[in-house]
C-alpha cells in the first residue's frame, strides 16, 4: 500500500516538474495555466473527496461465535459513504489470527476501488481448529487521486471458535457406558438422609441422631443407621495438548466424539492432559455447557508442537481411561513429551 | 435505476468524455498549425465513432459481431477516402518536418502533394476525422478494457503537446480547455473506474463540468491579462537553450527589390514566415497556394501554356469579356507590387446600401470595384446580364469578377481590399475542390460618360454611393498617380509629340493613350527579356519594341500616371464568348491569362482599358505557345501574360464589345456557391440542412422512448416483485415503495406499519390477508400521489421516478 503511494507521488512529482520545465522552455500563458492546474489539483481533488472522506462509516457484521471446522465464513465490513459520490479507494489492513494454533499472523490489506454502499469480505481462514482473533489495524480513506489519505476508526476486535469436526477415534475404544454406571454404595458425606443406609456398630463420632434406637434395644450394642449414596467411577480421557494443527484438529475431533457419546448418555467425565508445566490438568465434564467452557478455555492458549505426553500417573485415580493419540494416516512425530 | 439505463448512461458518459478528449486534440493542433478544414464534418465523425465505439466496448454480448462490423465500417470508410486521407497526411507530415527542420538542419521537409485549395481543405478533413476516429478508437479501449490510467495519457498527451511544442501561435481555447478537463476528468475518475468501469464513467459525467469550472476559476483568478513571467523560468530557457536547439532558424522576411521598392511592399501575406519575436505569427504550411501575389515582370515566361481550363464561364453575354483578378498599385521599374498596409487601410472604402432600383437586388456591398456599377445600373438604359463561373483548377484565395457587378454576397466573399475580391476562410463551398458562384453584371451605353438624372439617381442610396465615390476619390489621386520620377520623365519625354496634355477630356486621353500603346510595339510572346538593372518599360519602349500584354498595360499605367490620371495594373483572364456559345458552359485556360489597365473615371470608377494590340482568339491561338495540352506539370501563373496574334487588324476593345452586345437573357440570381458533388462525406453535406431538423427530433423521439421503456420497465419490476412467492419479502418490497411516497406526504397508518415491522423482523410468516392490506394500501396511496400531483411534478413520477 504505501508503495503504490509513494509510486503516485512520484509521478505527480514528476508532472510538477514537467509542468515547471514546460513553464520554462514556453513562455505563453498556456504553460503558466497548465503549472498552476497542476500544483493546485491535489488539493482540489482532497476538497472534493474531503466530505465523503469524512462521512463515510465501517461497521463490522457481528461474526457467529462459533463455526465448524472448514465451515467457510468470512467477516463482513459494510462500507457506507453516506454521500452521493463514491469513494475512491479504501484500503483495510487485518490481521486474522488462529491463537490457539498461533501460526498465521500475516498482515493482510484488501483494497477497494470505487466503493460505494458496499460490503467487503474478509476471508477468514477455518482449516483448523482453535479461536481466531479477527483484528482490524488499519482503514485508510484515499482522496480521489489517491495522494492523500484519512485514517479512520476500527471497528473493535472479534474473536471466533473453530469447533473441532467430530473424527471417530480409530480404532475405537470399547467406552464404559453400562460398567461405570455405579461402583457400589459409599457412606454419604456429612451424614444426612438418604434411602439407602447401612446399619453398623457405633463408632466414636457418630452423630447421636443416627443411633437407629429400635435396633439398639433389641441388640445390646448401639446401632448406628449409615445413609449410603452411590459410588460413581471415574472416565478419564487424556490427550496430549500439543502438536501440529492436524494432530491437534485430529485429537479434538476425537474428544468431540466421545464427548459426545457421553454426554448424550449424561455420564460425567474427565478431560485431562499435561500444561506447559508439566502440571496435570483435570477438567471435569457432566454437561454440554462444560465442554464448549472447555473448548474455549483451551483454544484461548497457544498449543505448542511439543509438550508433556500423557503418563500413567495422569490417570492414576481413573476408574477407566482412555488415552487419545492423533490419527492421521502418516503420522509425523511421535506424541512425546 | 435499471440495469439498461445505467448502461446507457455508462456508454453515454463514456463517449462524451471520449469526445471531449478527442476534440481538444484535434482542435488544438488544427487551431495551432491553422489547418484549413472542415470542422463539422470532423466534429460528426468523432461523435458518432465516440458512441459507436464506447457500445462496442461496453457491450457484454454479441461482442464478435459488434467488433467486427464496426472493423468493417471503418475499413471500408477508409478505403473510400484513402487517398484524400493520404494527402491530408502528407500535409500535416510536411508542416512538422518544416518545422522540425528549422531546429535541426539534419531533418528535411517531406515533400507535400499539390492540390487545389479547396482540395487541400478536403484532405486535412479527410486526415483529421481519420485522426479522430482512430484516436477515438485508442481512448476507448483504454479506458474501458485497460485498468491502468498511463496508456491513455500516453496516447493523449504527446499528440496534444505538438500544438505547443514546435510552435509559437497559441491554440484556440476551447480546445485546450476542452482536453485539460478531459484529462483531469479521467485522473479524478482513475480509481473509481479501477473498481467499476460504468461507475467510472458516470462519475465521469458528473466530473466534466466540475473540472470545467475549476480550470475556469483558475483561468479567472490567475488571469492572462495578470500574467507577469517569473524570474526562474528565464533561468530554464536559458538552461535548456543551451543544451537544446529551441531557437528557430528564420529564413529572410522580406524581399528588396533592386529598387529599393520594399517601403510599398505589401506585409500582409508573409504569414509563411515565422519570427520569433512576435508570438501572433504562424507557420504556414508550405504549400499554401496564394494568388494575390506580386507580379514579376521581368522574369515572366508566358511560354509554358499548356491550354489548362482554369475557370468555366456560363454568360448570356457575348463578346470579349475581361475576367477580373486583381490588381496591383506601385511600379518598382522590374515588378508590380501591392501598396502596404497604411496605404491599403485608407482605400479600403466600402458601404452598403439597399434596392437602388426596385427591380434589381435589395441589400448590396458598395467597394470601390462596384462603384462604377451603380453607375449602369442607374441610367436610364441600362444592361443587365449573368455570369456563372465555375474554378476548375484553383481555388484559390482570388474571385475573378467580370465587368461591372454586383455584390450581394455578405458570406462567402472578403471585400476589404479595393484591389480583389478574396474568398473568405472556412466558407461552405471550401469543402469541394470547385467553387461556382454567380455573378449578375450591369451596363450602359457608354459608362464613362454616363450623366443621367432620374428618380435612381436622386435616391438616398445613391447619395450613399457617391459619398463613398468622393471620399475613394481623395485618396486614388494620392495613390494611384505615383510614379517613380525618372520613369515619369522618360514618359513624358517619350511622348512629348503625342500632345496628351493638351486633352483635358479623360475619356479622349484614354483612348488616345490606348492606340498609342498598341501602336508603340510589336506583340511577341517571346519578347526578349528585360537586362537586370533596367526599366522595364524603358527597355520595352526603347530597346526592344515587343512584348506581350505585360509591356503594354505597364506602358499604359505609367502613362496615364505621368499625366496625373490614376491609373493601374490589373491581371485576370480575357475570355471570348461566341454567340453560339452564349449560355453554355466556354473554357477559360491558361492561354486566356491577360494584363490590362484600369483608368479612373471622376464620379464614376474604375474603367477597364486593354491596351494590347489582337483579340482574344488572336493571342489564344498564338503558335508561339507550346502544344502541351496534355501535360499538368506546370501550372499557370495568372499573372503572365497571353500570346497575341501578330496582326492588329482587329481592334475589339473590351468597352466597344459591352456596348453592341444586345441584353440576351434576364437571368438574375443573387451571387450563391453551390456545392460541387466532390465531397468527403456525401452524406453528410448533401443532406445537412436536413440534418438540422433531423438531428433535434431524434433526439425528443429517443428521450420519450427511454422514458416510456424506463417507466415500463419498472411496472414490470414491480409486477416481478408482487409474483414472488414469499409473502414477506413482498411485504418489504411494498414497505420500500410506501417509503418512497413520504416526500409526497404519504404516512403509513399502524396497522401497515405493523405488518412490515412483522415481515422484516419476526420470523412471522405473513398471511395473505395482511399481505393484500399493505399492498392495496401502497397502491392506493401511489394513485392518490399520482392523482394529485401537477403536469410536471406527474411527470417525474412516473416517467423518471418510475413510481406509478
Amino acid at each position: 500500500m504505501i508503495i503504490s503511494l509513494i509510486k503516485r507521488w512520484i509521478i505527480y512529482i514528476a508532472t510538477i516538474i514537467g509542468a515547471i520545465t514546460f513553464y520554462g522552455v514556453y513562455d505563453g500563458y498556456i504553460s503558466y495555466f497548465i503549472l498552476i492546474t497542476v500544483i493546485l489539483f491535489p488539493f482540489f481533488s482532497l476538497a472534493i473527496s474531503l466530505f465523503s472522506m469524512l462521512r463515510i462509516k465501517f461497521n463490522l457484521v457481528p461474526l457467529p461465535i462459533e463455526i465448524r471446522k472448514s465451515e467457510v465464513v468470512s467477516a463482513r465490513i459494510n462500507i457506507n459513504p453516506r454521500t452521493w459520490l463514491p469513494i475512491s479507494q479504501v484500503n483495510i489492513t487485518y490481521t486474522a489470527n488462529n491463537v490457539t494454533l498461533g501460526r498465521n499472523s500475516s498482515l493482510v490489506t484488501v483494497m477497494i476501488f470505487g466503493s460505494y454502499k458496499s460490503y467487503v469480505s474478509l476471508q477468514l481462514n477455518t482449516e483448523h481448529v482453535g479461536c481466531i482473533n479477527l483484528d482490524i489495524k488499519k482503514i485508510r480513506v484515499f482522496d480521489y487521486l489517491g495522494l492523500f489519505s484519512l485514517s479512520l476508526k476500527t471497528p473493535e476486535k472479534r474473536r471466533i471458535l473453530i469447533m473441532p469436526k467430530i473424527e471417530r477415534p480409530d480404532p475405537m475404544p470399547i467406552l464404559p457406558i453400562d460398567k461405570v454406571g455405579s461402583k457400589g454404595l459409599k457412606p454419604k458425606p456429612g451424614g444426612g438422609f438418604s434411602e439407602d443406609y447401612d446399619l453398623r456398630e457405633y463408632r466414636i463420632g457418630d452423630p447421636l441422631n443416627a443411633i437407629h434406637w429400635k435396633l439398639t434395644s433389641k441388640f445390646d450394642k448401639i446401632i448406628v443407621k449409615e445413609p449410603l449414596v452411590s459410588e460413581k467411577g471415574k472416565i478419564f480421557i487424556c490427550f496430549n495438548l500439543f502438536g501440529n494443527a492436524e494432530e491437534v484438529d485430529n485429537i479434538f475431533g476425537q474428544i468431540s466424539y466421545i464427548a459426545h457419546i457421553f454426554l448424550r448418555r449424561m455420564i460425567e467425565f474427565n478431560l485431562c492432559w499435561y500444561g506447559k508445566e508439566g502440571n496435570l490438568n483435570v477438567f471435569n465434564i457432566n454437561e454440554i455447557s462444560d465442554y464448549l467452557n472447555f473448548i474455549g478455555s483451551v483454544f484461548n492458549n497457544p498449543i505448542e508442537l511439543k509438550g508433556n505426553a500423557i503418563d500413567n500417573k495422569a490417570f492414576k485415580d481413573a476408574d477407566w481411561h482412555y488415552v487419545i493419540s492423533p490419527n492421521l494416516p502418516e503420522k509425523g512425530d511421535a506424541l512425546n513429551g | 435505476m435499471d440495469k439498461i439505463s445505467k448502461k446507457v448512461l455508462a456508454i453515454a458518459a463514456q463517449a462524451l468524455t471520449v469526445f471531449l478528449g478527442v476534440y481538444g486534440i484535434l482542435f488544438a493542433n488544427i487551431t495551432s498549425f491553422n489547418i484549413k478544414l472542415n470542422e463539422v464534418t470532423v466534429l460528426i465523425y468523432c461523435a458518432v465513432a465516440a458512441i459507436c465505439f464506447s457500445i462496442v466496448f461496453f457491450a457484454e454480448k454479441y461482442k464478435k459481431t459488434l467488433y467486427l462490423s464496426t472493423m468493417g465500417i471503418s475499413l471500408i470508410i477508409f478505403f473510400i477516402n484513402n487517398e484524400r486521407i493520404l494527402n491530408g497526411f502528407k500535409f500535416f507530415l510536411n508542416i512538422l518536418t518544416s518545422l522540425i527542420s528549422r531546429f535541426s538542419s539534419s531533418i528535411d521537409a517531406t515533400e507535400t502533394v499539390k492540390l487545389s485549395r479547396n482540395g487541400i481543405i478536403i484532405a486535412n478533413t479527410a486526415f483529421f476525422a481519420f485522426l479522430g476516429v482512430l484516436l477515438i478508437f485508442l481512448i476507448a479501449f483504454t479506458l474501458i478494457k485497460l485498468n491502468p490510467l498511463w496508456p491513455t495519457l500516453f496516447i493523449t498527451i504527446p499528440i496534444f503537446a505538438l500544438c505547443m511544442i514546435f510552435i509559437k501561435r497559441v491554440p484556440d481555447t476551447t480546445p485546450v480547455f476542452a482536453f485539460l478537463v478531459f484529462l483531469t476528468s479521467i485522473n479524478i475518475t482513475n480509481l473509481v473506474r479501477q473498481g467499476d468501469n460504468k461507475r467510472g464513467a458516470k462519475m465521469t459525467l458528473f466530473f466534466i463540468p466540475i473540472m470545467l469550472v475549476f480550470l475556469l476559476m483558475i483561468s479567472l483568478v490567475f488571469s492572462s491579462k495578470n500574467y507577469v513571467r517569473a524570474d526562474f523560468a528565464a533561468k530554464i530557457y536559458s538552461f535548456f537553450s543551451e543544451r537544446l536547439p529551441l531557437s528557430v532558424t528564420n529564413p529572410s522576411r522580406s524581399e528588396v527589390s533592386e529598387d529599393g521598392s520594399e517601403e510599398f511592399s505589401n506585409s500582409s501575406r508573409d504569414e509563411s514566415q515565422v519570427s520569433e519575436d512576435s508570438e501572433t505569427e504562424t507557420s504556414e504550411p508550405v504549400n499554401r497556394t496564394d494568388d494575390f501575389l506580386d507580379v514579376d515582370l521581368r522574369n515572366a515566361d508566358p511560354n509554358n501554356r499548356t491550354g489548362k481550363v482554369i475557370l468555366q464561364v456560363k454568360t448570356d453575354k457575348t463578346g470579349e469579356m475581361l475576367l477580373r483578378g486583381y490588381s496591383l498599385g506601385y511600379y518598382t521599374k522590374s515588378k508590380w507590387v501591392k501598396f502596404n498596409g497604411d496605404a491599403l487601410s485608407k482605400l479600403n472604402l466600402l458601404t452598403s446600401v439597399g434596392s437602388i432600383n426596385e427591380n434589381e437586388t435589395a441589400e448590396t456591398i458598395i467597394s470601390p470595384l462596384s462603384l462604377a456599377t451603380y453607375v449602369a445600373l442607374t441610367s436610364d438604359r441600362y444592361k443587365k446580364n449573368y455570369i456563372n463561373i465555375t474554378e476548375m483548377i484553383k481555388g484559390g484565395e482570388v474571385v475573378y469578377t467580370p465587368y461591372y457587378p454586383s455584390f450581394s454576397d455578405f458570406k462567402s466573399l472578403n471585400y476589404n481590399n479595393d484591389s480583389v475580391i478574396l474568398y473568405n476562410d472556412n466558407y461552405a463551398y471550401s469543402k469541394n475542390v470547385n467553387a461556382i458562384y454567380n455573378i449578375k453584371i450591369f451596363n450602359c451605353d457608354n459608362i464613362k460618360a454616363e450623366n443621367t438624372t432620374n428618380k435612381y439617381r436622386d435616391s438616398e442610396e445613391y447619395a450613399k454611393v457617391k459619398e463613398l465615390e468622393s471620399q475613394y476619390r481623395d485618396v486614388v489621386y494620392q495613390y494611384y498617380t505615383q510614379i517613380d520620377s525618372a520613369t515619369s520623365n522618360f514618359l513624358l519625354e517619350y511622348t512629348s509629340d503625342q500632345n496628351f496634355h493638351n486633352i483635358s477630356d479623360r475619356e479622349q486621353l484614354v483612348d488616345e493613350v490606348k492606340n498609342f500603346v498598341k501602336n508603340c510595339a510589336e506583340y511577341n510572346l517571346k519578347a526578349p527579356k528585360t537586362p537586370s538593372g533596367r526599366d522595364y518599360v524603358q527597355y520595352f519602349l526603347t530597346d526592344s519594341k515587343q512584348g506581350y500584354c505585360m509591356h503594354f498595360a505597364t506602358t499604359a499605367t505609367l502613362i496615364f500616371r505621368s499625366f496625373g490620371v490614376p491609373a493601374r495594373y490589373v491581371t485576370g483572364y480575357a475570355a471570348s464568348i461566341k454567340g453560339s456559345e452564349a449560355n453554355t458552359q466556354v473554357d477559360v485556360t491558361d492561354k486566356n491569362a491577360h494584363a490590362w489597365v484600369e483608368v479612373y473615371f471622376d464620379g464614376i470608377g474604375w474603367i477597364p482599358v486593354d491596351v494590347t494590340p489582337g483579340s482574344v482568339e488572336e493571342r489564344v491561338n498564338d503558335p508561339a505557345y507550346n502544344d502541351n495540352s496534355g501535360s499538368n506539370s506546370h501550372e499557370p501563373n495568372i499573372s503572365e501574360p497571353v500570346i497575341s496574334s501578330e496582326s492588329n487588324e482587329s481592334e475589339v476593345t473590351v468597352e466597344s464589345s459591352l456596348e453592341s452586345e444586345p441584353v440576351s437573357s434576364d437571368k438574375s440570381s443573387d451571387l450563391s456557391f453551390e456545392q460541387s458533388d466532390v465531397s468527403i462525406e456525401p452524406f453528410f453535406s448533401k443532406y445537412k440542412n436536413e440534418l438540422l431538423w433531423i438531428t433535434p427530433v431524434s433526439v425528443i423521439f429517443i428521450t420519450v422512448l427511454i422514458l416510456l421503456i424506463r417507466r415500463k420497465s419498472m411496472q414490470s419490476k414491480r409486477k416481478n416483485h408482487f409474483g414472488l412467492s414469499e409473502t414477506n419479502r413482498i411485504a418489504v418490497f411494498t414497505w420500500k415503495y410506501i417509503e418512497k411516497l413520504k416526500p409526497y406526504g404519504v404516512e403509513a397508518d399502524k396497522n401497515v406499519y405493523g405488518i412490515a415491522q412483522k415481515a422484516v423482523f419476526s420470523k412471522h410468516i405473513l398471511s395473505d390477508d395482511e399481505l393484500e392490506t399493505i399492498v392495496s394500501f401502497a397502491a392506493e396511496k401511489g394513485k392518490e400521489v399520482d392523482k394529485k400531483l401537477g403536469f410536471f411534478k406527474r411527470f417525474v413520477f412516473r416517467y423518471i421516478k418510475g413510481m406509478y
